[in-house]
This record gives structure tokens, C-alpha cells and sequence, in this order.
């Protein structure tokens, strides 16, 4: 069988996405900081079959939707969990290539236009730095959300209603942002209606489905932030209060760059041109939900980096309408023979743009991970009695104290039902910063913290060299590396 | 048997199976079976009506108010002398709940809504949040839910039209709300049978009297919290649940065509919406039966439309069965968790054995404190006449760390105990053990602890 050029183009794609992601995954010996609240429940899962929802370890209950955690685990019954969680996820992110493929090929009919949307969603700077070493969920809600994109351009064709209703079930016992696929779509019939056209049946049958199924499991699994903090918990959840301190350090030259430029630009245009001038039914659905990402970001309904993921791969899916576009118009000039010219230009553009800062970001603040020195310090606590202990551990670094620590942890930046979650940031913030012996003893004993783990890299971050009112009198060095010290809390106030 | 009665029958089984079910989960708790905390309140006034001896205004608030009671808390006192207190808290707001399932079901059958149609409203109203609250709950509205549906009922029928007409009128001694919930009830019913405009502008003349003379003699619960957290029941409140909202609005958009046909609904829906806004959550226990109506039609429709894809139907209907049922479970568990606990009463029942004097706490334990110890508290659930200020000066209280200052507001409102739950510690007031009160009361000789249990700890103040 004789494969065609375009089917052996887009399997390189694949090959080289994916061996991007493995590079940078297996640059390092440790994990991102944001790995560890997942390693830790896919280890639990692996142990016991069921996760921890509830406190556990974890200074609150941390609901989460668990199909990716539970795949992962599965895998980890057969191969060393190690390489499972290297390889996995950026297997599952490096589908987005032929997802990205499908869809432009179904909205543009352009083979080449497809091909450079592949190119563009298997190298979103955003998408690979955050994914490739993190395991992260959005590794496989991504290309879900994409699969479900592309069945609903394709209702009509046998098996696409059998595959949908998996995929819904599947996004929405994923991750939260399943809330993206159906908030878009939902807009997306509204879209349709103010532009003068309207759902087909078929169409309108499964955004009802999708709706209703994925709003019943996030109430499922969430219920319990919602009767906690009513209304309000949509705004209030921790997650939220981490995405306002995210969009505080919003830029948008540095969102734009995370997106890839040339993705960026490209997708803007398509959403122009599909609004003003051109009216493509199927390209609405990715509109919308990129309209939706964007109100998202700005309310703190979603992470910064979980929106720009969410519209980096959106537009590299719209981009390919620019691509055919800007073929077609060197095709109409009859300077067809430039065309391999125009090829390689865009190439070049792409590669500078988006291949090289998703591979050489690597020691930014974008691809924050552990030294080996800090995992060793937190791995000697776990030899420490009683594991009920509150160890108290810089912001990111909260979830490694369950995780490799086995102990209970003082805050960490994963979901969690706690309400006092901004209270217990400024506290650790206070721990760094306070001059005062007192204020720190009295916050140590406020939470039980038995333990601090002290980084280097959590001092440099804010400009200290230690912590002020350290004496070894209340405070007991037990261990000590290069890159973090531990300390045994000995004084109490009064 | 005939298939109907059949259907009737299931529907009656239902019902009962939804409204005693906290009661068997209390059992299996082993905590009180009357649960919430209105409830303890119309016990007492119960209490005192049975035994013949209602003093002149309600003394167990600081400074005293006057009663609030109806002809809800009368018709407990005297369930009560037969049947005991405690059965009577319980028993009789099912059988209100049990007849009002009942007579909705007469009712839709009137308007000719039968068959599959009439059974999704009804199953959709035994199990929405705001009815197993309303007929669990002793609460005066169980009793005016049940008149206005027995009124209206009569009305529609050429026999009992006067009895009906006599029920209705008699809604009114239940508050403003209401008389104004007749006025639009009637104002419906009359748009859609277009009788006499005599007969309607009596019955108006009526109503708006009553409601001005009953709003001028009694007031309404304070306290309202956000609308949309007591709305939806997944959400903490005890309205519907998501799923319900979601069929309700494509009830109204399935309906919208034939409005006119639904004159009386949508008059209800818009006027309880509203009245939502200004009266407070008690209105979800009107609204559940509007909502029944258009939620049921919305499912009813979903179910009987031509789908396109069968498969997706299937997995929709069943999706939304399974999210209403979740909804329901979820709250039928949570309002079977709810106070006084075990503990609580104990702690109360003790503080009675104590000298007189004002028992100072949050205003939700308010009612249970004046029951279980029969000590006047500062604050309960219900209006009084410094509402504002008193508010003001518990949250200081609360919350304040300067000793002169606390002892000030204690000494104003001559507070002897001061009462502290878990719930309180836990997130209702304070998050740590040495915010506001809670650091005086540890720190300084003013203050006794007096009872200490995991759950309950009361605190003598001495004074200055």
C-alpha cells in the first residue's frame, strides 16, 4: 500500500511533536511542581483503586475528576510508573497533530492548509512547556476537546453519535475545563441564531446532551465546593484565587508568544474575517469557544496558562483558513511555481515563532521544576515521624509534601475546598517576611506546622537570603543540602 | 384496577416515600427527629397555646417582642394536646405536604394535563428541594400551600365554588405575600375563564384589605440570604436543582407558543419570581408547584419530541433522571444532617436547670436556645424592633478583641451566657481558635466556662 505524501507528512509531524515533548520530559530527572498533586493521587489510585477526596494528606479535600489519573495508573500496573507518567500525557497531547489535521481538513478541504494547522497545534509554546513534564490533565482534555470538535462537524457520518457520547463522558470525567467544549457550543448556537442561521436537529440534540451530562458530572464530583461556598464558589474556589494572582502578571506580548505568533495573528484574523465578512458554519464552533477561553481568562474562571492552552489550540486549528487562504491567493496570482517558496517562508516563521521557543524555553520561569537537592530534601522527611505533621513548604512546592514527603501539607496550588485558602498565602508569605519571632511561632502553632522546608529557590523569589528570625533555639536544623534546609519547629508562644 | 388509579396510587406512594425519608435518616442518626431551626419556634408558640397561657408579647427575645403566630401554630397547639408535641412537629407537615401532592394532581387533571405529562409534574414536585423542605419543616406555609390548593381546587369546580372561594379568602391570615399571591392567582384564573368582573373585583377588594391590615399587624423572617445560592439546592439552598432550573426554562420556551393557554402558570411564575427578590427564599415553597408545571412540561416534551439521533435521547432523558435524582438524594441527606444534634439539645436542656438570664449566640441557634432552655437570646431568626443595631453590636461582639468594647455591648444587652457550637467555630463566624471572642473568652476572668463538650461549650459572663 502506497502511503500518500500528506499521510507520511503528518506522521512526522506527530514523531517530532512527540519527540519534542520527550526531550524536555526527560531532560530532567524530577517532575514540574504542578506533577506532584497528580503523581501523588495516580499513586494512590495505583495502591488502593480509589483517589483521595478528601483530606488524606492534603491540608483540605482537593475534588477532582479522575479518568486521566485513573488511565495512567492502569498503564503503571504493567510498566514502571516512571515512564508511564514521562510518556503518556504527551503521547495523549501529541494526538492534538492529527486532531488539528482532521478538523482543518474538514473546514478547509486543503490537504497542505491541514498540515501546517497540525504543525501549529503539535508546537504551542504553552501547550508543551506546561504539559510535557507536569502530567497534567490537560494533556488529555486537549485533544478530547479537539476529537469532540471535530465529531460535531462530522454528526452526519455512521459512529460519530457512538464516539461523542464516549468523548463527553470521557472530557467531562477528565478535567473541569470540560466546561470550555460546552460553554462553546452552547455560544455557538446563540452565534448561529444572531447571524441569521440556526442549528441543525442533530446538532441541537447533542449540545443538549453534552450540556446536561457535563454539568451533572462537574456537580457530581464538585458538589461538595458548591454547597460549601454556593454561588460564590465558582469565584472563590482556590484555583480562583491562584488565577487572579496569575492575571495580575498578565502580559499580553508574553500570552502572544506563548500562543506562537504567527498562531496568534492567524487565529484573530480567522475570527475576523468568519464574523465580518466570511460565514462558515463548522469554523463557528471554534469561535465560540475561543470567545468563551477569553471571558474565562478575564473573570479568573480558568488558569492563565489552562486559557491560553485552551486558545492556543484553537487558533491553531483556525489558522489553517488562513493558510488555504493565503495559498489560494498565491495559486490566483498564477505564481503557483513560488508556492514551495511561500512554503518554506511560513516554515521559517513557524519555526522561529513557535518550534524553537516550545523547545529552548527550558530554564524560564514557564518550565519550573525541582533541583534533585530539594526532591532529596523532601524525600528524607518522609523517613520522619509522626506522618501526621504539617510541613510547611513554599506555594508550588506544596503538593511534593504529600506526594514524596508522605506527610500532611500546608497549602498547595491544586483545587481544594478550603475557603481560607488566601488566608493561608499570606501566612506563608508572612513566614518569609516577618521580622518577628513571635508572628512566625504564633502562625507554626495557628496551623500544627511541625516542619519547614526552606528552598533556595523559595528565598531567592523573594529576595532573601534567610529567614530573619531564625535561632537555633526555636528552630532545629535537621537537614540541610545545597538547595534546602529543613527545620523542626521547637518554640510556642506563651 | 383501572390504570390511572393506579398511576395515582404510585404517585401517593412516592410522595410519602420522599417526605419521610429524612425522618428514618434522623432516626438512623439518632438525632432529633424535628430538624431546622423555624420549626422550634412555632413549637413553642404551640406549647403555649396548648397550655392555655400565651403571655402578652414574646419574652424570650431581649427586651421582648410581639408573637408572631397564625393559624398554623394554633392548629399545632391543638395537634399537639392530641397527639403530642413531637409527633405533631412531624406529622402534620407531611399531611399538609401528602394532601397538597394530592390536590395538584386533581388539579392538573382539571386542566386536562393527564397521563405521562401529569405524572412528570408531580413526581418532579414531591421531589423538588423546596417542597421536601416546605412539608418537612413545620412552617406556617405548609398549611397556607395547602388552603390556596384546596381553595383553588373548589373554585374550579361548579359545586364548592363559595367553600372555595371562603378557603381562599382565608389565605390571607398567612401574610402579605399571601394575599398577593391570591390577587394573582385570581387575576389568572379569572384571564382564563373570563368570568364576571364583579366576582373578581370582590374577591380583589378582599384580598388587598386583608393584606393591609395583616401586614400592619405582623412582619416576615429576616435574614435573606443570596437568591441564587437559595435558589438552586446544589448550591446550598433549598430551591431546585440544576436540573430543574434547566427543564423549567425549556418548559417556558417549549410553552411560549400557547402562552395564553398557560395564562395562570406564567401570572404565578412571573409574580413569584419577583416576590422572590423582595420576600425572601420562603416564596421557593410556592414557586416548587409553578416550577413542577414547567419543568414537567419541558421533560414531558423532551421525552415526546422527534429525535433526530435515538441514542442521544436516550442518554439525555436518562442523564436528566439521573441529575434530579442526585439532586434530590443529595438533599434529602444534607436536611437530615441538619441541627439541633444530639449534643445541642443536651447543652440546652442543661442551660434551663441555670439562673435566668440573656443568652447570647448567632441568630440561628436563637430559636432552639429559646426552646430547649427557655432563656431569651439577643437575636433569633425573626425580625425585632433594633434589628439593625442589635446585628451590628453581635457582630462586635463576635469579632472584636477589645475587651471594654465587648464588655460593653455584653453589659447593654445584659448577656449572662454566651453560647458556642462548632458550626460557629468552624466557618460561621471565627476560622481560629483566637479570633475575636474567642480570645477573650480564653484569656480573661470575666468569662466561666461553665459547659465544655466537643461540640458545645456555654460561657458565664460575670460582668464588669
Amino acid at each position: 500500500m502506497k502511503l500518500r505524501r500528506e499521510t507520511v507528512m503528518l506522521g512526522l509531524i506527530f514523531l517530532a511533536a512527540l519527540l519534542a515533548r520527550l526531550f524536555i520530559a526527560f531532560g530532567s530527572d524530577n517532575f514540574s511542581y504542578d506533577a506532584y498533586f497528580n503523581i501523588g493521587q495516580v499513586e494512590g489510585i495505583k495502591a488502593n483503586l480509589i483517589p483521595s477526596f478528601n483530606y488524606g494528606l492534603y491540608y483540605s479535600p482537593h475534588p477532582f475528576v479522575p479518568l486521566f489519573h485513573y488511565i495512567l495508573a492502569f498503564f503503571g500496573m504493567f510498566i514502571p510508573l516512571q515512564l508511564v507518567l514521562k510518556v503518556l500525557p504527551n503521547l495523549f497531547a501529541s494526538l492534538a497533530v492529527f486532531l488539528a489535521y482532521l478538523i482543518s481538513l474538514e473546514l478547509t478541504k486543503s490537504r497542505t492548509a491541514a498540515l501546517f494547522s497540525a504543525l501549529s497545534a503539535g508546537f504551542i509554546p504553552v501547550f508543551v512547556l506546561k504539559t510535557a513534564n507536569s502530567v497534567s490533565e490537560y494533556s488529555l482534555a486537549v485533544p478530547l476537546t479537539l476529537f469532540l470538535v471535530y465529531l460535531m462537524l462530522r454528526l452526519d457520518k455512521a459512529n460519530s453519535i457512538f464516539l461523542l457520547i464516549l468523548s463527553v463522558f470521557a472530557l467531562a470525567l477528565t478535567h473541569s475545563t470540560s466546561l470550555v467544549f460546552v460553554s462553546g457550543i452552547s455560544l455557538y448556537v446563540v452565534m448561529l441564531y444572531v447571524l441569521g442561521s440556526s442549528p441543525s436537529r442533530a446538532e441541537r440534540e447533542v449540545i443538549l446532551f453534552s450540556v446536561i451530562t457535563t454539568l451533572w458530572i462537574i456537580f457530581l464530583f464538585f458538589k461538595e465546593i458548591f454547597l460549601l461556598n454556593g454561588f460564590s464558589a465558582i469565584w472563590h474556589s482556590s484555583s480562583s484565587v491562584f488565577s487572579t494572582l496569575n492575571l495580575a502578571s498578565f502580559n499580553i506580548l508574553d500570552a502572544i508568544y506563548r500562543i506562537g505568533v504567527l498562531t496568534f495573528v492567524a487565529g484573530i484574523f480567522v475570527i475576523y474575517r468568519q464574523v465580518f465578512e466570511e460565514r462558515k458554519k463548522g469554523v463557528h464552533i471554534l469561535i465560540s469557544s475561543s470567545l468563551i477561553v477569553l471571558v474565562m481568562i478575564s473573570t479568573g474562571l480558568i488558569g492563565l496558562d489552562a486559557g491560553l492552552i485552551y486558545l492556543g489550540v484553537f487558533f491553531a486549528v483556525l489558522s489553517g483558513e488562513v493558510y488555504e487562504a493565503s495559498f489560494a491567493y498565491v495559486r490566483k496570482m498564477h505564481i503557483s511555481r513560488n508556492l514551495p517558496v511561500v512554503y518554506a517562508l511560513v516554515m521559517v516563521i513557524f519555526l522561529l515563532t513557535s518550534v524553537i521557543p516550545s523547545v529552548l524555553y527550558k530554564g524560564s520561569d514557564y518550565f519550573d521544576e525541582p533541583s534533585s537537592s530539594e526532591v532529596a530534601a523532601f524525600s528524607w522527611l518522609a523517613s520522619e515521624p509522626p506522618s501526621s505533621s504539617v510541613v510547611f513548604a513554599d506555594l508550588k512546592e506544596g503538593s511534593m509534601v504529600p506526594a514524596v514527603s508522605r506527610h500532611k501539607n500546608f497549602v498547595d496550588t491544586a483545587p481544594s475546598l478550603s475557603a481560607d485558602v488566601g488566608h493561608r498565602v499570606s501566612d506563608l508569605n508572612a513566614i518569609y517576611s516577618t521580622k518577628s519571632q513571635v508572628a512566625a511561632v504564633s502562625i507554626l502553632e495557628k496551623y500544627g506546622i511541625s516542619y519547614l522546608v526552606i528552598t533556595k529557590k523559595a528565598l531567592e523569589s523573594r529576595n532573601i537570603t534567610g529567614l530573619d528570625y531564625y535561632s537555633s533555639a526555636c528552630f532545629d536544623l535537621v537537614y540541610e543540602n545545597s538547595e534546602a534546609s529543613i527545620y523542626r519547629s521547637l518554640c510556642r508562644v506563651g | 384496577m383501572k390504570r390511572s388509579y393506579l398511576v395515582f396510587g404510585l404517585m401517593v406512594v412516592f410522595c410519602i416515600g420522599v417526605l419521610v425519608s429524612p425522618f428514618f435518616l434522623r432516626i438512623s442518626l439518632n438525632v432529633p427527629l424535628v430538624f431546622g431551626e423555624e420549626p422550634y419556634y412555632h413549637a413553642r408558640i404551640a406549647e403555649e397555646i396548648s397550655g392555655g397561657n400565651i403571655a402578652a408579647s414574646d419574652t424570650l427575645v431581649y427586651n421582648s417582642r410581639p408573637y408572631y403566630f397564625g393559624p398554623f401554630q394554633v392548629l399545632l397547639g391543638y395537634a399537639s394536646l392530641l397527639i403530642g408535641l413531637d409527633r405533631a412537629l412531624v406529622i402534620l407537615p407531611v399531611i399538609f405536604g401528602l394532601l397538597s401532592f394530592i390536590l395538584f394532581y386533581l388539579i392538573l387533571g382539571n386542566f386536562g394535563i393527564t397521563g405521562l405529562r401529569r405524572a412528570i409534574m408531580s413526581v418532579l414536585l414531591a421531589s423538588s428541594p423546596s417542597f421536601i423542605s416546605t412539608f418537612t419543616m413545620s412552617g406556617p406555609h405548609s398549611l397556607a400551600i395547602l388552603l390556596f390548593l384546596g381553595g383553588f381546587y373548589a373554585l374550579m369546580s361548579r359545586k364548592m365554588k363559595f367553600a372555595g372561594f371562603a378557603v381562599l379568602v382565608s389565605t390571607i391570615m398567612f401574610g402579605l405575600f399571601n394575599s398577593m399571591l391570591l390577587i394573582v392567582l385570581l387575576l389568572g384564573h379569572y384571564l382564563a375563564e373570563n368570568r364576571r368582573k364583579m366576582f373578581f373585583l370582590l374577591l380583589f377588594f378582599f384580598s388587598f384589605i386583608g393584606s393591609a391590615a395583616y401586614y400592619l399587624l405582623t412582619a416576615d423572617s429576616a435574614f435573606n440570604a443570596g437568591i441564587l445560592s437559595s435558589v438552586l439546592s446544589d448550591f446550598g439552598g433549598n430551591g431546585f436543582g440544576i436540573f430543574t432550573i434547566l427543564l423549567l426554562f425549556a418548559g417556558v420556551a417549549f410553552t411560549w407558543k400557547q402562552k395564553y393557554s398557560y395564562s395562570i402558570p406564567y401570572f404565578l411564575l412571573l409574580f413569584l419570581m419577583t416576590s422572590l427578590l423582595f420576600a425572601g427564599p420562603f416564596v421557593l415553597a410556592y414557586m416548587g408547584f409553578v416550577v413542577a408545571v414547567f419543568a414537567g412540561e419541558g421533560l414531558y416534551r423532551i421525552i415526546r419530541m422527534r429525535w433526530e439521533v435515538s441514542a442521544i435521547k436516550s442518554f439525555t432523558v436518562l442523564i436528566i433522571a439521573c441529575g434530579l435524582m442526585f439532586s434530590t438524594a443529595s438533599y434529602v441527606s444534607r436536611i437530615a444532617n441538619q441541627g439541633p444534634s444530639q449534643e445541642t439539645v443536651s447543652s440546652l436542656e442543661w442551660l434551663k436547670g441555670e439562673e435566668p438570664g440573656t443568652v447570647f449566640s448567632h441568630y440561628s441557634n436563637g430559636f432552639w436556645i429559646e426552646y430547649f432552655s427557655k432563656k431569651p437570646v439577643l437575636m433569633d431568626g425573626f425580625i425585632v424592633s433594633d434589628f439593625r443595631n442589635r446585628y451590628n453590636d453581635s457582630m462586635q461582639i463576635f469579632y472584636s478583641r477589645n475587651l471594654d468594647k465587648t464588655k460593653g455591648l455584653l453589659d447593654r444587652y445584659d448577656v449572662k451566657y454566651i453560647y458556642i457550637d462548632s458550626s460557629m467555630r468552624n466557618g460561621r463566624i471565627w476560622r481560629n481558635n483566637d479570633d475575636g471572642l474567642l480570645f477573650l473568652l480564653g484569656s480573661n476572668e470575666s468569662f466561666t466556662r461553665i459547659y465544655d463538650s466537643p461540640d458545645v461549650q456555654v460561657w458565664r459572663y460575670l460582668g464588669r
